[in-house]
């Protein structure tokens, strides 16, 4: 029975690595444009999409590790200026990530087809003291600490973070020491973006996933942040680990449907009863 | 300009001549014009039910499309039940403002963005109880209802609702409530200072919303007599109405039926030749609409005249 539970909260806490690491990126993009990024599941999606491609034609999943962040800063590329356009517009770039949601959803579709794809790379089980996991769930967990260590490193110390927290903390001040603003978010906003791409990457190894299933990870993702705090990073954190806990939990002793159910009762439970999240924050 | 009631006169003939064309369709045109009609009037109770909260009260709402979900199940589970046509329609708009209540609650308190999340997700959340309540929605394999009127009647109704709709959005755009929800939306503060319930205001005027858009799925059900989870919170329905919306022009009572009618008419004529890619290039003209021409066809309109005139 205890050995049960033990298998649910590994594989809890490695589902909800995920989904905090999808957060944060979520979050880099609220930072940085002052919007919640709707597209976001949808990027995810893209990401794990070409590293199955890479799979089909490679035979190894994490050449995407190389491939993919160029490819998506090249998107960013062209994204950024139509959000940066819109900075400080609430409701204009709201839509506008709206809109580019809706585009990547059906463009995927035409591009993808609409059934569900899954990896088969690193398969064999390993016994860790009678807790069952594949390989390649223990290698995804390992990057996404290694990935969310280094993002927060990098934004708490290197010259680069120092410089995106000024920009976003006081813009025209920063301006005036000599810092290009317009640079400095576009840096954030693309490392947020190829941050998504490897999420998506890590997603498809251990999960199977469809175009549509983008839709359903922005929804974890909300929660997430809301239940964190959004533009808090470690509280999305915390708050993705605890998701991935309590999906795993609720699957097994109640059902899977609800599983599903619970990040939506979350937004509108901790929205009503605490807004700024469990962990303070700006609202 | 001579005015009648306090009215200009010419912007109300051409608006009485845009009903008025609306019945002569519904009653001596071919059955596609009737159902053409229909969803015309649906969809533009939707739209002004959407600009409603994006336009006046300044809260873009991602999720719109679950109010018609739930009007559409509400109506479709009482009309089996046996209940009486009006009773289950009204019901349906009442149980679409009761869900209103509990997501403005918790949202309308806080900053567009949370607003936005909690539709987004509030949609997303029913469509999967909707397939997981087998017992009363029939679950993922849809809702089947006998037919309950004809496609005639049908569109009359809607029409008619449509019109109301439109009296009350008119009513609100002039009145004096109308020009407080106005203030709310471009000053919060300082109509907090003035005074102003804030949060009483955008909470009933969302139920507004809620309620015509509840009446809609409603009547989408009996003309349909069939809905499934992926059809009654089916994202692109939101995205229509933030389209319509857009292309006539937000903020403005007139703009979601401007707008509503241009669309139909592009999309019968040329969207049905891309049954593949219409979604994509549904989504490039939200994009285009937000980044270029946020005023729609109302503002280019104004701009025209002023151009003309000066």
């Amino acid at each position: 029975m205890t050995l049960i539970y033990g298998n649910l909260l590994t594989h809890g806490v490695i589902l909800g690595l995920l989904y905090a690491l999808q957060a944060v990126g979520l979050n880099m993009i609220w930072g940085v444009l002052r919007v919640v990024n709707l597209s976001h599941g949808d990027m995810l999606i893209y990401g794990a999409f070409l590293s199955y491609y890479i799979w089909t034609v490679l035979h190894n999943p994490f050449w995407g590790l190389l491939i993919i962040p160029p490819l998506f800063v090249c998107c960013s590329v062209l994204i950024f200026p139509l959000f940066f356009q819109l900075l400080g517009k609430e409701m204009e770039s709201l839509l506008l990530s709206f809109g580019l949601s809706y585009i990547l959803t059906n463009a995927g579709i035409y591009i993808f087809g609409p059934q569900f794809q899954s990896l088969h790379y690193l398969e064999q089980i390993i016994n860790l003291g009678g807790i069952y996991l594949t390989l390649n769930k223990i290698i995804s967990a390992f990057l996404t600490i290694v990935i969310i260590v280094n993002i927060f490193v990098f934004l708490k110390y290197s010259r680069y973070g120092v410089m995106l927290r000024a920009v976003v903390e006081e813009s025209s001040l920063a301006a005036m020491r000599g810092i290009n603003t317009r640079f400095v978010l576009f840096m954030g906003f693309s490392l947020a973006v190829v941050l998504t791409g490897i999420t998506g990457l890590l997603y498809s190894l251990s999960y199977a996933f469809s175009i549509f299933s983008g839709q359903q990870l922005l929804l974890k993702c909300f929660a997430v942040s809301v239940l964190g705090g959004l533009g808090n990073m470690l509280g999305s954190l915390v708050a993705g680990v605890f998701l991935g806990l309590s999906e795993s939990l609720l699957a097994y002793c109640i059902d899977a449907h609800l599983a599903e159910l619970l990040s939506f009762l979350v937004i509108i439970v901790v929205l009503l009863v605490k807004p700024e999240g469990i962990f303070g924050g700006r609202r | 300009m001579r005015r009648f009631w306090g009215l200009k006169q010419w912007p109300w003939i051409v608006r009485m001549g845009f009903i008025a064309l609306l019945y002569l369709l519904i009653y001596f045109g071919r059955p596609y014009f009737k159902s053409f009609v229909f969803s015309l009037a649906m969809f533009a109770t939707l739209s002004m039910a959407w600009n409603l909260v994006g336009g006046f009260l300044g809260y873009v709402s991602f999720g719109h499309v679950m109010f018609w979900g739930i009007g559409a199940y509400v109506t479709a589970i009482l009309l089996k039940l046996g209940w009486s046509l009006p009773l289950a329609l009204l019901s349906g708009g009442i149980v679409s403002m009761t869900v209103a209540v509990i997501i403005g609650m918790s949202t309308l308190k806080l900053s567009g963005v949370y607003f936005a999340i909690g539709t987004l997700a509030a949609a997303e959340g029913l469509k999967i109880l909707a397939a997981y309540l087998k017992n009363i929605t029939g679950g993922g394999g849809g809702f089947y209802l006998p037919p309950v009127l004809d496609l005639q009647t049908c569109a009359l109704l809607m029409c008619t609702v449509c019109a109301a709709f439109y009296v009350v959005l008119c009513y609100l755009s002039n009145s004096k409530y109308g020009k407080l929800i106005q203030a709310i939306r471009d000053d919060e503060q300082a109509a907090v200072a003035l005074g102003i319930h804030v949060f009483q205001v955008r909470l009933r005027v969302f139920l507004l919303s809620a309620l015509f858009a509840g009446l809609a799925g409603g009547f989408y059900m009996i003309n349909t007599s069939f809905i499934n989870p992926a059809t009654a919170f089916d994202i692109s329905i939101t995205v229509r109405m933030l389209v319509m919306t857009l292309l006539g022009g937000i903020g403005t009572a007139d703009g979601p039926i401007i707008g509503t009618t241009f669309y139909m008419i592009i999309s019968e004529l040329l969207w049905v030749r891309f049954p593949e890619i219409h979604k994509i290039m549904l989504g490039i003209l939200l994009v285009i609409m937000v980044l270029f021409a946020r005023g729609g066809i109302i503002d280019l309109a104004r701009r025209v005249k002023v151009h003309v005139s000066s």
